[in-house]
């Protein structure tokens, strides 16, 4: 092999992930071309600065706060793959709607005589339509 | 990978989560909360976020637990980096479509620029300038160099978290120490 696929080959070689039989090679040719040597001396010092990088944790609230978390998750019904995730869904949706239904902010809102534009039997209109008749009653 | 997290089975453990085990969650937690958090700090550049991920990746981690053997036969480690580099990546799109939306090359510069912790040590000088050249590598360049050099991770795990062959991970470490080579020359020449 000459330099060029050598210098291809270091990195792999300093990480100990060529075969036997390729390792062999790079290390002969290791013993006589000092360019070689000087290429995986410079590599194996970027390697070297790289772990040198000071680590760094999450802070220190971060256990209790994911234990707390999990807590919550602990009291959350099985999420049982098909059922959970067809259902859930749903049930979001559903709750949404609900809250939109009993929300506060619907008596201070502007007229809904303006909203006419949703096709009949839409989930809109009947949404406005309970609203209107909430308002005249 | 090397063992640096000590002799305790990951496996065992991760079954005893399955199971709803709280203490042997904990002891999850304590052992790859640094190692993962170090990773996707690296990878996104801010800590407020990693930590969210990190946060996130755990419960993911709780969540599946109880799949885990059934799903695939991946060593404990490699699953859970797998994990925070999945949602490391959905955060990266994330901040990128809100940069589509802001239009904003400031905003760019703001949420890609590296957060220092408060009170935290000042880096040798060389330690800075091979900080600055990690972060300027290409995202998947500094994470599979980052497996490699920093989590001791081998050619075929590395693939497995990038999803990704052992030729081109082969390639990418190739680059990314090459392209570091470059900096800290040029960083000795100014």
């Amino acid at each position: 092999m000459n330099c060029l696929k050598i210098k291809e080959k270091i990195s792999s070689y300093m990480d100990n992930e060529l075969d036997s039989e390729q390792s062999k090679c790079v290390d002969q040719h290791l013993l006589h071309c000092r360019v070689c040597r000087e290429e995986l001396k410079i590599l194996q010092q970027v390697d070297a600065d790289v772990k040198e990088i000071p680590a760094c944790g999450p802070s220190a609230q971060f256990s209790a706060q994911l234990m707390q978390q999990i807590a919550k998750e602990a009291d959350l019904p099985e999420r049982d793959g098909f059922t959970y995730n067809i259902f859930v869904h749903f049930f979001k949706f559903f709750e949404k709607f609900y809250n939109l239904l009993n929300s506060q902010w619907v008596s201070t809102t502007a007229t809904l005589d303006e909203f006419g534009d949703f096709p009949p039997c839409s989930i809109s209109y009947i949404y406005f339509k309970l609203l209107a008749t909430k308002q005249r009653g | 990978m090397k063992n640096i997290f000590g002799d305790n089975s990951d496996q065992d453990l991760i079954k005893a989560v399955g199971n709803r085990n709280h203490q042997a969650f904990e002891r999850i937690v304590n052992r790859y909360k640094k190692p993962v958090y170090n990773f996707v700090y690296r990878y996104l550049l801010d800590h407020s976020s990693a930590e969210e991920v990190v946060q996130e990746l755990f419960l993911r981690v709780y969540q599946a637990a109880p799949k885990y053997k059934a799903v695939n036969n991946t060593k404990a480690s490699t699953w859970i980096f797998k994990i925070a580099f999945n949602l490391s990546i959905n955060e990266l799109k994330r901040r990128r479509r809100h940069l589509r939306l802001m239009g904003d090359r400031v905003v760019e510069r703001e949420m890609f620029a590296e957060t220092k912790i408060p009170g935290a040590v000042e880096d040798k000088e060389i330690t800075e300038s091979i900080m600055s050249g990690v972060r300027l590598l290409p995202e998947n360049q500094r994470s599979a160099l980052l497996l490699r050099v920093q989590q001791g991770f081998s050619y075929l795990e590395i693939s497995e978290i990038l999803n990704t062959t052992v030729s081109s991970v082969e390639s990418l470490i190739y680059r990314a120490r090459q392209r570091l080579k470059q900096y800290v020359n040029m960083e000795h020449k100014e």
